[in-house]
């Protein structure tokens, strides 16, 4: 028995002065896979970044499709009036969408509002509870792909950023009749078809 | 017209392993490494590799290491010992290819690493992948649609093994999780491949009759659920994949296969030769090592543009 002490003495002791140290479980898998600070700021991230670059970029809806209509190239066109990483990527454009709530649809867990503006243009914007695609995580020009270098992170932290995009969108009653302003952002492959854009929302604001 | 193209592919390929036969070009040679080239989404890669580095001056050397790393580090050995000017390859295994990576570079030879990455930044030249995240979701999403958000489904996952496999069913799961009523009844790894799919299927179908849809980590996979649903005369199961392969295509137009994300195989291994170009022409190096490329989307509307994992708009 005494042996038996001696040598767990010996063993800590050893482990004490080699420089060693015990982790938990949880503090290897961390160490193996550490996590994305990224993960932990995306509210704030959104609040105090994103919302600003949109707001501060954005073009009204009727103004961007003008502007668009005159182009030939969509890859100058996206890197005019909007930004994407590399060309590799959908382009995402940020929106001021004006006007009155003419449909709603909260059927779909995909759920949509359509504004229409004063012009008549019919703009979907998303209200979830799911928000389709990474408009938002992707139009951020801080914060790339490299920032990960893991796929699933980088899925993540979108659905975090989509996250706080529904509180925005289900913060307020929103009804046909409304008029509202919606500040957001939506990706396209090519020119948009302004009745397949899906808005996703950074700021709803009912006038 | 399938097994044609395998064949003219493959004919490519003997056509590059005789190049020791022949007069080194100036520029010298440029190995091409994958896994298996008598698989299409493989083949394609090697192809559009070996096309290119020929258009770019280069001769070619292709090779297959068959996903074994003790036989893709004798292929780099052998490479290394040619003195070839660099190397692009679909890497056997994210971990265990650091050494030889890392052996290529400190012998001065520059290494492209196509649709497999490495866990370590700093030693390839570049690391081209395809956004397995983003053709899984657009996939889910449409399987989701398709599925009206609701009703029994199954995931046939291709290979759990392969850390690409992984993501895709994490983005899946990622988008079809957030629907409720949308109930997965069974989840099966087919191994990548089709008779493994069709088996997956045939026992889960006996089980599951009241399936609504399947969605699958693979092209071959998919093709695997379909056959084994068509055979039991259920044309009312959705089965949404992910690869891109003509037999998909073919599979799409038929409606029995109803979408699939087209990995962009023969653009990737175009631009890593490209790069490899660059460097030895002038040391130029991409801005960022690890670069990702779309999923295509692929459904009745567009599957006419595809052909051997290329898509032409034109």
């Amino acid at each position: 028995m005494r042996l038996r002490i001696l040598a767990l003495a010996l063993c800590s002791g050893i482990l004490c002065f080699s420089g060693c140290r015990m982790v938990s479980v949880q503090e290897y898998q961390q160490l193996q896979d550490p996590e994305s600070p990224y993960l932990k700021q995306a509210p704030d991230i959104f609040k105090n970044q994103l919302t600003q670059q949109i707001t501060e970029s954005a073009l009204p809806i009727d103004e961007l499709t003008q502007k668009l209509s005159t182009e030939q190239d969509f890859a100058a066109a996206c890197s005019t009036y909007g930004y994407r990483q590399s060309t590799d990527l959908q382009c995402n454009f940020a929106v001021k969408v004006e006007g009155s709530i003419t449909e709603m649809n909260t059927k779909s867990r995909r759920g949509t509002i359509t504004v229409t503006t004063a012009s008549g243009t019919a703009v979907k914007v998303q209200i979830g509870p799911v928000i389709m695609g990474t408009a938002l995580r992707d139009i951020q020009k801080d914060i790339s792909y490299t920032a990960f270098n893991d796929q699933t992170v980088y899925g993540e932290y979108g659905e975090l950023i989509n996250a706080q995009s529904v509180a925005v969108a289900t913060a307020h009653e929103l009804a046909v009749g409304q008029n509202v302003e919606v500040y957001g952002a939506f990706s396209t492959w090519d020119f948009p078809n302004i009745s397949t854009v899906r808005v996703a929302p950074v700021t709803v604001t009912i006038k | 017209m399938k097994k044609f193209t395998l064949l003219a592919l493959s004919a490519a390929v003997a056509a590059s392993l005789s190049f020791t036969a022949q007069a080194a070009s100036e520029k010298g040679t440029i190995a091409i490494m994958v896994n298996a080239l008598d698989n299409p989404y493989y083949a394609a890669e090697a192809a559009g590799a070996d096309r290119q580095a020929k258009a770019l001056g280069y001769d070619t050397l292709v090779l297959s290491h068959s996903e074994d790393v003790k036989k893709q580090n004798e292929l780099f050995d052998n490479a290394i010992g040619q003195k070839v000017k660099g190397i692009i390859v679909d890497c056997a295994d994210s971990t265990a290819s650091v050494a030889a990576v890392q052996k290529a570079t400190d012998a001065g030879i520059p290494v492209a690493l196509i649709n497999r990455e490495i866990v370590k930044d700093g030693i390839a030249l570049v690391q081209l992948t395809h956004n397995n995240f983003q053709a899984g979701s657009d996939v889910a999403n449409r399987f989701v649609e398709l599925m009206e958000e609701e009703g029994p489904y199954v995931e046939l996952t291709c290979n759990l093994a392969d850390n690409n496999c992984v993501t895709r069913s994490k983005a899946f799961h990622q988008v079809i999780d957030q629907f409720p009523d949308m109930k997965m009844v069974a989840r099966q790894d087919a191994k990548g491949a089709l008779l493994d799919g069709k088996n997956a299927m045939d026992s889960i179908l006996q089980a599951h009759p009241d399936l609504k849809g399947v969605i699958c980590g693979n092209g071959p996979v998919a093709l695997g659920a379909v056959a084994s649903l068509k055979s039991a005369g259920r044309d009312d199961v959705v089965v949404v994949g992910i690869d891109g392969s003509n037999d998909e295509m073919d599979s799409i137009k038929a409606g029995d296969l109803k979408a699939t994300a087209m990995l962009q195989a023969q653009e990737l291994a175009v631009q890593g030769v490209n790069y490899l170009d660059a460097y030895l022409k002038d040391g130029s190096k991409p801005e960022k090592e690890r670069i990702m490329f779309r999923g295509i989307f692929i459904d009745q509307t567009n599957a006419d543009k595809v052909n051997d994992f290329l898509y032409s708009d034109k």
